[in-house]
């Protein structure tokens, strides 16, 4: 069984590298409110209360079937592929892609421990560890203990940031190796789509903001350092459950060689 | 002359070793595949996969330590060492062998192998044996350090005997000439040139490898790919992505009492696709095992891979290798590791000099002299070369069990041209007739009536009767390949899904001087084994008619003769064509066939019959009306096709192009001949060559472009076959009429190793005897091509005429790069699946942005949003395409199936290679590293290799078994205990090339790599031959089932063949009846 999670990280300046969203296939129903303490550029930030954000879909679903012989509905009818069962019933590797609903579910982090443990080592090594050779190029990394990433550092232009910019990371996460070097390109031009698409927005309110404001001149005085959250740079109350819906996006479109 | 000739040799003897340096690889002008047996191995009858071009010169490997320092790594070995001496990393004492002369190396050499293990002030040198020089280069290496330009000075090293000779030299005054073994090596002049070689800085490469973070103590070996930024050259830039490997090398008994396993997770399992052991060092000394716990360094492999084809991306050059590419990798950080935990031992005395203030901490360039590290990279560097040429095979089976399973399968083309292979070779190779004489009446029209029974019956009879003949080749080696088809299909390389401690490599190796007849055979095998994934994806996409072939294309294609033309036969039949017009018509066919006419009109067709549970191809009808069925005695002008005598590649090809020129050819109704004519001719009919389906449009195109040095074959045989080839064949240019001639002549040119092949002239044929059985290859050829013709007109005639039906017999044009096909299929399109993908992405995330969220429903903790995508039930009544259904394009890997290979690659499954007298050794090499690889690195207590390997030529079949591990033997079930074997348990003594691997030197250390059991060092070696000539020891029983199903098969296309007036009843009957035959087979 194959995992993918879509995860959006943030270098805070307060808490460090930390998750701000992470979209998975739900496995169980989430736990109850969590009482990490986040300051607001490293939050998710979803109408009042609600910690989640899900999507329910009529997907395929990879499932290790034992004998091979479920999903093949073709065969059922079909004489003389008795042999065939057979073979195929002796086959370790098989799996097959059942037709389930299946409920992708974004949160602050995820519920599962170990995963929990696993991203957040990802998290940091790629927002403080790993150098990126090319910034317009995704990075993969990963061992057997944590699993593997495809990432791409970011930036985003916020006057009230140190240096004038917020640094983020897109990450597509997975357990298997091999099933995350097959999805190198779709995983990449994901990530690439979602950053310009981001920047762009936080770009374009910036712009509105600065005519709203007349804030000229900031570059010469040292501006505050405030914690600002994606919603206020970008101006878009549902920027979370969009970024949710591009997660989910992301996850289905993901193959398992 | 002498000289010259040396000469020659030794030029192409680099040029074949040195792949990519020259291009020369990639310019073999032998590509015989025409566009016919590129459908049926790649299903891509216009496959246009051109070469990638491979920069050997860009490739690099770098080998570092983080020693602590945060801003500077020690760099251990790098391939562009040179550019680094000026570094400031590199220190003045790393360098003890400044020589430069010969008797001044050797004489230093001398010194350090004395000095070694006592002198401190050579830290970074362990030498435990002066090695002579000679020795010392091996001329692969020597030509690959050639080729990659490197300072001779770094080729003076070399693991020997019980220890590690690792002698570093950088020459920095004068050049260093030197010649032995014939090479002679010019540092001066080459530094100079590494020096202009424009790179990436080594310190920033280091930062990417390692990282810019604390040193941490993570003893999980890291993985990790970079894009690299391009670099600017002369003519260009040049692209590369450096692959990673970061480990540690910490105590064993640190790692399990410090940093158990995570517990097992079922939503989170990380898994690694070749799981190989950390690199661990246990120390036997109590005083040195009391410094344990107390260091720890990390080691980074960085392997830089130039990718500057366009062809090349990271799914498709890596992704799609990463088993074979990862088990290298793994390689060659053993290796790494293994001298450095050498070099950590050889410490003198108490404690290793390598270890201060807790961290390991070898010299500069310790490694850059190192032979093996070179090795390694040749080894990865040929990989990369071949996977990225070699393309894979479509899974033909996947393809005939959906033919079978569905009615208006686009495949139905690869199945009959499996079908008529098989029978094919049966007749030219096996020496059975095509069309048995032994079938009487009373059988053959008991099939016309819908029933097996007849069939079963005769057959039956016949084995009882003493009719059966000896068993077959093919047979023999269908039996052979059945019981092992679980372990062909399956991810052979990978560790990750594998349970139990049992690994089980199989490979299929053919060996012939003829990759024509080789890819005929390997088709074959291909039918035979699964493809579940491919399988499961036809089943899902191909209803879309999309996924069938273009619409122009099948309009060219609508007639099913037109793929005649590039049909086998047409070689044989034309030859013996020219030599034996005699036709004769078999009374008893013809009395069969007014049998089945009477049939017709009244049809009784047994509705209970076992062929009813399989649904019938519904009849189509042809354009023309019944009168004017095709048949072998008349041409159709209509549908431009001729039929019969003609050679229906020829036709075909006019056909397509000016239907309303086409002359109809007039011939008689021919029956097949039965009588077996005088064994002379037999010989030459049985010939494989005769197989070849693109003789002809290879000699017609002139051999101007190929080596007939390199093919072997004396020139006059080239000649003689060129002119039976010109006189045979001259007015029917097949492809070219199909493809511009461009396409030809530069695949030719620049051909893949895997798709080129020697020249058909090459007969493979010595040790095939003329078998007094194959009457039909002395017979006229027109029974032959009238049997393929007549299968694809039953086969025609019984299609629907509908429009969404409207199926054609040709070889669908599958979208498909190297490795993989693209699913799902859609129709021609200019831009790439890539570009298509991504446009469809930013669609979607653009629709996301910029349309408002739509919440479903709301709880407390959790909001429900609406798919953005969901369909509305007017797109859904519109759409053919189900709900689930992706909307991207994806990549399907194949199997690592391949025609034709230049040498023998571990990596392919399944491959046919030219003959060579070391070619089993180089098998049993390959099987021996499966067991030294999976046992010592990936855990596996019983690995178990084999290898069906073919000789074409000694017309044999052996399976090579090799296993090592376990206690109980597990023989094949379908051997006999009267198997002829030499089985015998070869002990793993310190002269085995896979001694270092079984601890069989190195005998006073303690690695932890070696295994704990002594028995576990053993492996054994069983081959067995299966089959030979006049010799069958395999499953007899097996055997003979499929003997009979072949034989099965063979009878109904000779009825099909027979009757071309047949009614459609009667086609209906045949074409259920060739259903079945080949399901039998298969499955």
């Amino acid at each position: 069984m194959v995992n993918f999670v879509f995860c959006m990280a943030h270098f805070c300046e307060i808490h460090g590298p930390v998750t701000v969203l992470c979209t998975q296939r739900k496995e169980s129903e989430l736990s109850a409110k969590s009482s990490y303490a986040r300051c607001e550029s490293c939050s998710l930030v979803l109408p009042s209360g609600i910690t989640s954000v899900a999507t329910d879909f009529e997907d395929l679903v990879t499932k290790e079937v034992a004998n091979g012989l479920s999903p093949q509905p073709s065969y059922g009818n079909t004489s003389g592929l008795g042999a065939h069962f057979k073979m195929d019933a002796k086959m370790k590797s098989s799996q097959q892609e059942i037709l389930e609903k299946v409920t992708y579910v974004s949160t602050l982090y995820p519920q599962s421990e170990r995963i929990f443990t696993c991203l957040t080592k990802l998290v940091m090594k790629c927002l403080s560890v790993e150098a990126v050779a090319e910034p317009l190029k995704p990075i993969f990394f990963g061992d057997t203990n944590t699993g593997y990433s495809l990432s791409r550092i970011f930036s985003i232009n916020d006057l009230h940031a140190r240096g004038g910019e917020r640094k983020y990371a897109l990450m597509v996460v997975c357990d298997s190796e091999r099933a995350l070097l097959s999805n190198w390109e779709m995983a990449s031009a994901f990530i690439a789509e979602i950053i310009l698409l981001l920047q762009r927005n936080v770009e374009t309110h910036m712009e509105s903001t600065k005519l709203e404001t007349g804030e000229n001149g900031r570059y010469l005085r040292r501006a505050k350092t405030i914690p600002r959250s994606l919603v206020q740079l970008t101006g878009d109350n549902e920027i979370f459950m969009k970024l949710h819906q591009c997660g989910t996006e992301v996850l289905r479109s993901m193959q398992i060689p | 002359m002498l000289g010259r000739l040396f000469k020659l040799t030794s030029t192409q003897s680099l040029n074949l070793t040195l792949l990519g340096s020259g291009g020369t690889q990639t310019g073999s002008p032998n590509s015989f595949d025409d566009s016919y047996t590129r459908g049926i191995l790649y299903g891509s009858a216009v496959m246009l996969l051109p070469p990638v071009h491979l920069s050997m010169k860009r490739f690099r490997l770098v080998v570092a330590q983080d020693g602590g320092a945060l801003a500077a790594k020690q760099i251990l070995y790098d391939l562009f060492g040179d550019s680094a001496l000026g570094s400031p990393l590199e220190s003045p004492s790393a360098s003890p062998l400044a020589g430069s002369d010969l008797p001044n190396l050797h004489h230093k050499l001398s010194q350090v192998s004395l000095h070694s293990g006592q002198s401190r002030s050579v830290p970074h040198t362990s030498v435990s044996l002066p090695v002579s020089l000679d020795a010392f280069l091996s001329p692969d290496v020597a030509e690959l350090a050639n080729a990659l330009q490197l300072p001779n000075s770094h080729y003076f090293s070399r693991e020997h005997g019980h220890g590690v000779t690792n002698t570093a030299s950088h020459g920095s005054a004068g050049a260093v000439r030197m010649s032995a073994g014939g090479l002679s090596l010019r540092a001066g002049i080459n530094r100079n040139v590494v020096l202009q070689k424009p790179a990436h800085n080594i310190n920033v490469l280091t930062d990417y490898m390692f990282g810019r973070g604390l040193p941490s103590n993570e003893w999980h070996t890291a993985s990790k790919i970079h894009i690299l930024p391009p670099l600017n050259l002369v003519h260009g830039t040049s692209q590369a992505i450096l692959v990673t490997r970061l480990f540690l090398i910490v105590d064993a008994n640190a790692v399990l009492a410090h940093e158990p396993e995570p517990l097992p997770c079922a939503s989170w399992s990380p898994k690694s696709t070749i799981h190989a052991r950390e690199s661990t060092v246990q120390f036997a000394s109590q005083r040195l095992a009391q410094l344990r716990l107390n260091f720890t360094s990390r080691f980074s492999i960085g392997i830089i891979i130039p990718f500057d084809d366009p062809s090349q991306t990271v799914e498709e050059t890596l992704a799609s290798n990463w088993p074979s590419l990862s088990i290298q990798f793994v390689s060659l950080q053993r290796a790494v590791a293994h001298k450095l935990i050498q070099a950590l031992k050889n410490g003198p005395g108490h404690h290793s000099p390598y270890i201060c203030n807790k961290r390991i901490q070898f010299p500069s360039y310790m490694l850059q002299g190192d032979l093996e590290l070179l090795i390694q990279l040749k080894k990865l560097i040929k990989l990369i070369y071949f996977q990225a040429n070699v393309p894979r095979l479509i899974s033909n089976h996947s393809l005939m069990v959906h033919t079978l399973n569905h009615k208006n399968s686009p495949y139905k083309a690869n199945m009959i041209n499996w079908a008529l292979e098989v029978i094919n070779w049966l007749e030219f190779k096996d020496g059975r007739n095509s069309v048995s004489g032994h079938i009487g009446h009373s059988n053959l029209s008991s099939n016309l009536v819908g029933s097996f029974t007849g069939l079963t019956t005769h057959l039956s009879a016949r084995s009882t009767e003493g009719i059966q003949l000896s068993n077959t080749f093919l047979a023999s080696l269908f039996a052979l390949i059945m019981p092992l088809r679980e372990s062909l299909s399956a991810r052979t390389l990978e560790t990750t899904d594998e349970d139990s401690d049992v690994k089980e490599i199989t490979r299929v190796v053919v060996m012939t001087s003829n990759s024509t007849v080789a890819k005929k055979l390997i088709f074959l095998l291909c039918g035979l084994i699964p493809d579940a994934k491919f399988l499961y994806q036809l089943d899902n996409t191909s209803t879309s008619p999309s996924f069938a072939s273009s619409e122009s294309e099948s309009q060219e294609r609508e007639i099913s003769t037109r793929d005649l033309p590039l049909h086998p036969f047409n070689e044989s039949l034309k030859h013996s064509s020219n030599q034996d017009m005699k036709v004769s018509t078999g009374p008893k066919l013809e009395t069969f066939l007014s049998q089945r006419h009477a049939l017709s009109e009244s049809p009784r067709i047994n509705s209970d019959s076992p062929l009813n549970l399989v649904r019938p191809i519904p009849i189509q009808r042809q354009v023309l009306s019944e009168s004017e069925v095709p048949s072998d005695d008349s041409v159709c002008a209509s549908v431009s096709s001729t039929k019969g005598w003609e050679v229906p590649a020829k036709s075909t090809t006019c056909a397509s192009f000016s239907k309303s020129s086409t002359t109809p050819v007039p011939t008689k109704s021919v029956a097949i001949s039965q009588k077996p004519v005088s064994s002379e001719r037999s010989g030459n009919g049985s010939s494989m060559a005769y197989l070849s389906s693109s003789l002809n449009s290879s000699l017609s195109s002139s051999a101007s472009n190929y080596s007939l040095l390199k093919l072997g074959n004396s020139f006059m045989d080239k000649w003689k076959h060129s002119l039976v080839g010109s006189n045979s064949f001259t007015p029917h240019n097949v492809h070219e009429s199909f493809e511009p001639p461009m396409f030809i002549d530069s695949l030719r040119k620049i051909g893949p190793p895997g798709t080129k092949s020697p020249s058909p002239a090459t007969l493979d044929d010595h040790a095939w005897p003329s078998h007094p059985m194959n009457s039909a290859t002395s017979s006229p050829s027109r029974p032959r091509f009238s049997r393929t013709q007549s299968v694809f007109n039953v086969c025609n005639d019984t299609l629907l005429k509908t429009r969404e039906s409207s199926l054609k017999l040709s070889t669908p044009n599958v979208e498909r790069t190297v490795h993989s096909i693209i699913i799902p299929s859609g129709p021609a399109h200019e831009k790439s699946m890539k570009s298509r993908n991504e446009q469809l992405i930013r669609d979607r995330i653009s629709r996301i942005f910029l349309q408002d969220v739509e919440i479903i429903s709301q709880n407390e903790l959790s909001i429900v949003l609406k798919d953005p995508f969901e369909k509305q039930a007017d797109d859904l009544a519109a759409s053919v395409e189900p709900l689930y259904s992706s909307p991207y394009q994806r990549r399907l890997f194949l199997q690592p199936h391949v025609a034709f290979v230049e040498e023998f690659r571990p990596e392919c499954v399944i491959q046919s290679c030219p003959a060579n007298p070391k070619l089993e050794t180089q098998v049993i090499n390959a099987m021996k590293n499966d067991l030294i690889f999976y046992q010592n690195n990936c855990n596996f207590k019983k690995v178990v290799s084999k290898t069906v390997f073919i000789s074409l030529r000694a017309r044999d079949i052996k399976l090579i078994e090799l296993k090592v591990g376990g206690q109980d033997k597990s023989p094949n079930s379908h051997f006999g205990p009267t198997t002829p074997t030499q089985e015998h348990a070869i002990p793993i003594g310190a002269n085995s090339p896979i001694s270092s691997y079984f601890g069989g030197h190195d005998s006073g250390q303690t690695v932890s790599e070696r295994r704990g059991s002594v028995g576990a060092n053993n492996y054994k070696t069983s081959i067995r031959r299966v089959f030979s000539p006049g010799r069958n020891s395999g499953d007899k029983e097996l055997i003979n089932l499929i003997e009979n199903q072949l034989e099965r098969l063979t009878e109904v296309v000779a009825v099909m063949n027979g009757d071309q007036n047949a009614p459609k009843a009667a086609k209906q009957e045949l074409n259920k009846m060739l259903f079945d035959a080949v399901r039998a087979i298969i499955t």
